[in-house]
């Protein structure tokens, strides 16, 4: 099923070995395995040369190494190492890390037991290449790891043996950390040690509870060590764990308080910004924050990535659904025909429906009809609240199309029970001012007012601030987010020398024009 | 400060409250001063030996002590035995369910209605399991709620005749009066004028309580116009007034309209 890994293309190839005598007359590499490849690529997007290279030797990584970590991550390279076999990663480590590593013991140790057919082996007996640059180390063995844990974590399903060797790496990776003599995680492993955390705490909650309550004392003590060090990767990843691990446990109060207590870095990634949205939207529509809800949930949905996480974006698109149905408005309909999502949204489509036709016996049919998805989806306590909306929806349609009915009706409509019940939810309906109308106690009928010009009003006034605050705070961030190459302002400052010089050459024949003009009149 | 002494004073706290004794409350204080002892409670949750005992009594302890408030009809000592009480419930879960925890759930419940903190109610609703909202203690109280957004207040007049355990009629008796106020309210905007008797009925008070009708009307509701046997409603004021122009709101809304378009270079 692994084929032998290709050569990439020539412009990502790695760096040749550095030229040795026999070079000529040596046959073509063979390609890299893959985990040497993209060890390769990290060094040399780091600018480490080789070991044995010449020059002077480098002591130090670049500034801006975590976010060359980042962006190595997301590279071609290590993503075709994601689907290694654990037989695969092993020899990768034992490659790649120096001899008595202490890590390629700890991945050898967590070796699940081979069951049917292993993967093919790279071939990695011709590999010539050399080990990568000391400094880059700590990163490669603990993106090893990780990659170690997802393999036991989702391929062979093993939760209590990933979230022990997720235990064990962390602590390696902290004794790495602390032996480049500081207290607080160097920039370049700030996203690897995230990952590791993401792992760890997806392996606790599908260990056990027990895990997962070792997990959440051990989070918090990261956050605090990492918002103190700004290791902004490891602080996101963080805040977005601990509040999905109390979103869970359904402790809501808690979350509240948590994100009221930690702020959310600004220059995190963009996928944990979503997911931090996403956790915001949801704690905001359980504690009746409709409109907050909405506009996080759709910010969280515009800036999700189009390409991947469809599970993601389908979970934020029946929250957002649910909360717009709990605000009053019924969503449009091409939403629910978006590509990949149509049979998961079907529930809510019908669910939809029936609010806006407003019948309770309907709604509360569908509703149990389709109590399994919504238990599994976490959105059934926020479905029993739609029951009021239902009432609202119908109640307001009847009044804008009969200018009088009688109360009797509208309960026979509504299935709202007797005409006395009907006559007191208008009254609060009227009252709430959902409806306008007036009731005649005598007769039994609801007569309907005559509809308000809503030009008189300040209602459009307050729509247009609305969509004008929206632009304006659009071209802000535009504005802040414009990036300029390094060496702009100092172009712009040579130009503004050369054209001093222009224009004084200019003024020097300005003058000489002049001197010859009062010369000529002179002679005159 | 042992267990046994904790369980003595336990047997002798529960009959106290069955039986409306007025030493209860000593009872439950020297009791609480034992509980601060464990090691095993919120906020330490250390592991002692004891610890399954050590719980269940405090469990017991607790719930008995919210009963107690609820038949005093104090509010304050109800929410603060529940707020001792509910982490007891979150971290420790090996707790053995005691007869009085669900009875305890559905008070909370009410409670939080009557003071209508709807958003606690939800939070603290979501935590309960699907099997523990099925029990009719507590889905009283959150059928109670559903009738009480929708508007049926039929329905909730004929819900507090058939109440599943007689401590609910305290919570009852001032949801009643929340409930009258808006009823009162509705009343106000969607009629033009009605029958003495039928405002009686609609406002749920009794026939016989003409008297009671009479004087809610007089205190709280002096802008309704009684009028031979109907009363009058006051229309709702539609005024073109200058001061009904929201000026600051508007002059507010152009001033940052004009800083932002400044900041256009």
């Amino acid at each position: 099923m692994f084929a032998m890994v290709n050569t990439k293309s020539p412009a990502k190839a790695s760096p040749p070995p550095p030229p040795t005598p026999s070079k000529d007359d040596a046959p073509p590499k063979p390609p890299l395995p893959s985990i040497d490849a993209a060890a390769f690529r990290l060094c040399s997007l780091l600018g480490l040369p080789s070991v044995d290279s010449k020059g002077p030797p480098i002591k130090a990584l670049p500034s801006g190494a975590g976010r060359t970590v980042r962006r190595w991550l997301s590279s071609s390279a290590v993503n075709k190492c994601r689907k290694l076999s654990y037989g695969n990663l092993v020899d990768g480590a034992r490659r790649v890390l120096p001899d008595n590593s202490e890590i390629t013991a700890v991945i050898e140790s967590s070796k699940p037991m081979e069951t049917g057919s292993e993967a093919p082996l790279e071939d990695s007996s011709s590999c010539s290449a050399l080990p990568p640059h000391p400094l880059v180390l700590p990163a490669i063995s603990s993106w090893l790891l990780s990659l170690a844990i997802n393999s036991l974590l989702f391929d062979s399903s093993d939760a209590s043996a990933a979230f022990a060797l997720s235990g064990s790496a962390l602590a390696a990776v902290g004794k790495a950390a602390s032996q480049s003599n500081s207290t607080f995680t160097p920039p370049i492993l700030s996203p690897l040690i995230a990952r590791l955390y993401r792992f760890r705490s997806l392996a606790a909650s599908a260990a056990s509870p027990q895990a997962q309550s070792t997990v959440r004392n051990e989070l918090v003590h990261a956050h605090r060590l990492a918002c103190l060090s700004r290791a902004v990767d490891v602080q996101a990843t963080l805040l977005n764990l601990m509040l999905r691990d109390l979103l869970e446990g359904n402790l809501i109060d808690q979350a509240k308080k948590l994100s009221q207590n930690a702020t959310f870095p600004e220059n995190a990634s963009n996928n944990q910004l979503v997911r931090y949205l996403y956790y915001m939207g949801k704690i905001q529509a359980l504690q009746l924050e409709y409109t907050d809800s909405f506009s996080k949930l759709s910010q969280s949905l515009r800036k999700a990535p189009e390409n991947t996480g469809l599970a993601f974006r389908v979970a934020v698109q029946k929250l957002l659904i649910i909360v717009q149905l709990l605000m009053g408005e019924i969503p449009s309909r091409d939403i629910f025909f978006t590509e990949g999502m149509r049979a998961l949204l079907l529930p809510y489509m019908e669910l939809t429906a029936a609010v806006r036709q407003g019948d309770l016996t309907t709604f509360n049919k569908i509703a149990s009809k389709h109590q399994p998805t919504f238990v599994a989806d976490g959105t059934d306590t926020l479905i029993n609240r739609l029951a009021h909306n239902v009432v609202k929806a119908g109640l307001r349609r009847l009044n804008i199309s009969y200018s009088r009915i009688y109360l009797k009706d509208i309960a026979e409509r509504l299935s709202l029970g007797s005409a006395k019940s009907a006559e007191y939810i208008v009254a609060k309906a009227i009252r709430d001012g959902v409806i306008d109308g007036v009731i005649n106690h005598k007769e039994g009928y609801l007569q309907s007012n005559e509809l308000v010009d809503v030009y008189s009003t300040t209602e459009p006034a307050e729509a247009l601030h609305r969509r004008i605050t929206f632009c304006l705070n659009t071209h802000a961030d535009a504005v802040k987010g414009l990036r300029y190459p390094d060496d702009a302002y100092a172009k712009a400052n040579q130009k503004k020398k050369k054209g001093d010089e222009e224009e004084k050459t200019e003024e020097e024949i300005a003058a000489e024009i002049e001197a010859e003009l009062e010369e000529e009149e002179d002679e005159f | 400060m042992s267990i046994s002494e904790a369980s003595a004073l336990l047997k002798k706290l529960s009959s106290e409250v069955s039986s409306f004794s007025a030493s209860a409350s000593t009872t439950l204080a020297s009791l609480k001063l034992i509980l601060v002892d464990f090691d095993s409670l919120p906020p330490l949750c250390l592991p002692t030996p004891d610890s399954k005992e050590e719980q269940r009594i405090a469990c017991e302890a607790l719930e008995l002590g919210c009963l107690l408030a609820v038949k005093n009809g104090d509010g304050e000592a109800f929410e603060g035995n529940t707020n001792q009480l509910f982490p007891i419930y979150s971290s420790c879960l090996s707790v053995p369910q005691s007869a009085n925890r669900k009875k305890v759930q559905g008070l909370y419940l009410m409670f939080l209605l009557v003071e209508n903190r709807l958003a606690d109610f939800h939070s603290v609703l979501q935590t309960y399991t699907a099997e523990e909202i099925g029990d009719e203690r507590i889905n009283f109280a959150v059928l109670l709620e559903r009738e009480l957004m929708v508007g049926s207040y039929d329905k909730f007049a004929t819900s507090s005749t058939s109440l599943p355990d007689p401590l609910y009629q305290f919570f009852m008796t001032s949801l009643l009066s929340t409930v009258r106020d808006n009823v009162a309210d509705a009343l106000e905007v969607s009629y033009e004028s009605m029958d003495l008797a039928d405002a009686q009925r609609m406002l749920m008070f009794q026939p016989n309580e003409t008297s009671a009708f009479e004087s809610f009307v007089k205190q709280s509701r002096e802008d309704w116009m009684v009028v031979d046997n109907e009363i009058k409603f006051q229309p709702v004021v539609a005024s073109n007034r200058a001061e009904d122009i929201p000026s600051m709101k508007l002059i507010s809304q152009s001033l940052s309209f004009a800083t932002e378009i400044e900041r256009i270079v």
